[in-house]
């Protein structure tokens, strides 16, 4: 990217402009402990910063950390992998789509607590976040990459076959490029439900050595400022995993796009 | 061979497209199908391409047919660039059919344009690309689905010539609404009236 003095100066405005929106709400937050006074209730944010420091003192905070990380990228990979499968084999076999048709439509309404209470009967607990999670990312994707390939444009499929294209080459040339902005939504909103759903099954199922449990415990000793802590980590780390991955997947897409 | 419809029957709900309908196509140049809107000039395309199937009848002929197919629109991949397109219709080594590509670019007036992605071409344009594309494939057979309303007449005739002389065994056929288009670039002309699609009268020049 060219960056002229209009585009840098449009880069600083907008820079400027959000930081100031972070100042802005974290003094709200600040506001709001300065009014309030109670630990127990809300902790302000410099309490927050002190107490995530005492605790990434600790090895067992990176190893949390790690851990919650991992059951978030095996769960949402998981559920991706089922989700294209699903989308392609759906949009082939119609008899298909019927039958998985009122599944999906009940994982989509059931309660992700609902399963991660029965995920604890069925599974072992260190298990169960990554199940859950990619639970809930199947159907998203699922449905996005469905209706991409279905609103894939039938005269570039025609022409597809009128200049025999293939089976290989009308899956590269016109099926990816089409679904590719689908499915990339579907990305987007499957990590933070992975991130959501992950957290919530480890709370639940109090696994040893993640983000939740730590958050089970600050529930127990009613440690406010470690429940902070924590859910700042998942917010941080959720939206680095984010940033990362449509960086990643924007690469995949220009390899479609131009190659 | 020359392509033979017989006792073709197409039905789109209970609207006969075609009715019994049979027609010997000639065996090269420049063939245009006039006549109204809706006649079924498209269908009649689209059967003969075999992306439309008959209720009944058949298509003779077509053994060993290569169709280029023109259509109304362009029908470009629009993520990649004009030379992309045409080299998407080529087998074999990737350097040579952009080679291939680029030269056919050229002759279609498009020389400074190889690298551009539809969207940044206007409608003319990506219609040559189009008509470039069809040239590259190389068929037998040019279906022309009418590829040429976004041109001028100057450009039609160009188009028509090159088509003329770089596949001069080949049968063209041209669907057209425009009398002048059909008078303009035609060896032979049918006028039709439809639906169901019917042969009122055959004009042949020369």
């Amino acid at each position: 990217m060219i960056f002229t003095t209009q585009n840098k100066k449009e880069f600083f405005r907008r820079t400027a402009g959000k930081i100031a929106a972070a100042v802005f709400w974290i003094a709200v937050w600040e506001m709001l402990c300065y009014i309030v006074k109670q630990e127990i209730l809300i902790v302000s944010p410099v309490r927050v910063l002190v107490r995530l420091r005492e605790l990434s003192g600790d090895a067992s905070f990176w190893v949390s950390a790690l851990n919650s990380m991992l059951h978030v990228l095996a769960g949402f990979l998981l559920g991706v992998s089922a989700g294209i499968v699903l989308a392609v084999l759906t949009t082939s076999v119609r008899l298909l789509y019927d039958l998985l048709y009122p599944l999906v439509s009940m994982i989509k309404a059931t309660p992700v607590v609902s399963f991660i209470i029965l995920a604890l009967v069925w599974l072992r607990s260190e298990q169960v976040p990554t199940f859950t999670a990619f639970l809930e990312v199947t159907p998203i994707v699922l449905g996005n990459v469905m209706n991409g390939i279905l609103k894939t444009d039938s005269g570039l499929l025609e022409m597809a076959r009128v200049y025999r294209f293939g089976r290989a080459r009308t899956v590269r040339r016109v099926y990816i490029p089409s679904v590719m902005p689908y499915f990339t939504a579907a990305c987007t909103t499957g990590m933070g439900l992975a991130w959501k759903t992950c957290i919530a099954a480890e709370v639940l199922a109090s696994t040893e050595f993640s983000i939740g449990g730590h958050i089970y415990d600050s529930k127990i000793y009613l440690e406010t400022a470690d429940l902070f802590a924590w859910t700042a980590v998942v917010v941080l780390m959720s939206v680095v995993l984010e940033r990362l991955m449509v960086a990643l997947m924007r690469k995949i897409g220009k390899k479609y796009n131009i190659d | 061979m020359r392509i033979e419809i017989k006792h073709a029957t197409k039905q789109f709900g209970e609207k006969f497209v075609l009715r019994d309908f049979s027609a010997l196509f000639p065996e090269k140049g420049v063939l245009c199908l006039f006549g109204p809107s809706g006649c079924g000039k498209t269908t009649l395309l689209n059967c003969i391409a075999g992306l439309v199937r008959l209720d009944s009848g058949e298509v003779t002929g077509m053994e060993n047919r290569r169709i280029s197919f023109l259509f109304q629109e362009d029908r470009l991949l629009p993520w990649v660039s004009a030379e992309e397109n045409i080299a998407a219709v080529l087998r074999g080594s990737r350097e040579r059919n952009l080679r291939e590509a680029r030269a056919l670019l050229v002759q279609v007036g498009l020389a400074g344009e190889a690298d551009k992605r539809p969207h940044e071409l206007s409608g003319g344009m990506r219609q040559r690309v189009a008509i470039a594309r069809a040239l590259a494939f190389g068929g037998n057979l040019y279906l022309m689905d009418e590829p040429f309303h976004a041109l001028d007449d100057g450009s039609k005739q160009e188009i028509i010539s090159l088509f003329r002389e770089k596949t001069p065994d080949c049968l063209k056929i041209l669907v057209t609404h425009d009398k002048r288009e059909a008078e303009l670039l035609a060896d032979e002309i049918w006028i039709l009236e439809g639906p169901p699609l019917e042969i009122m009268h055959i004009i042949t020049k020369c």
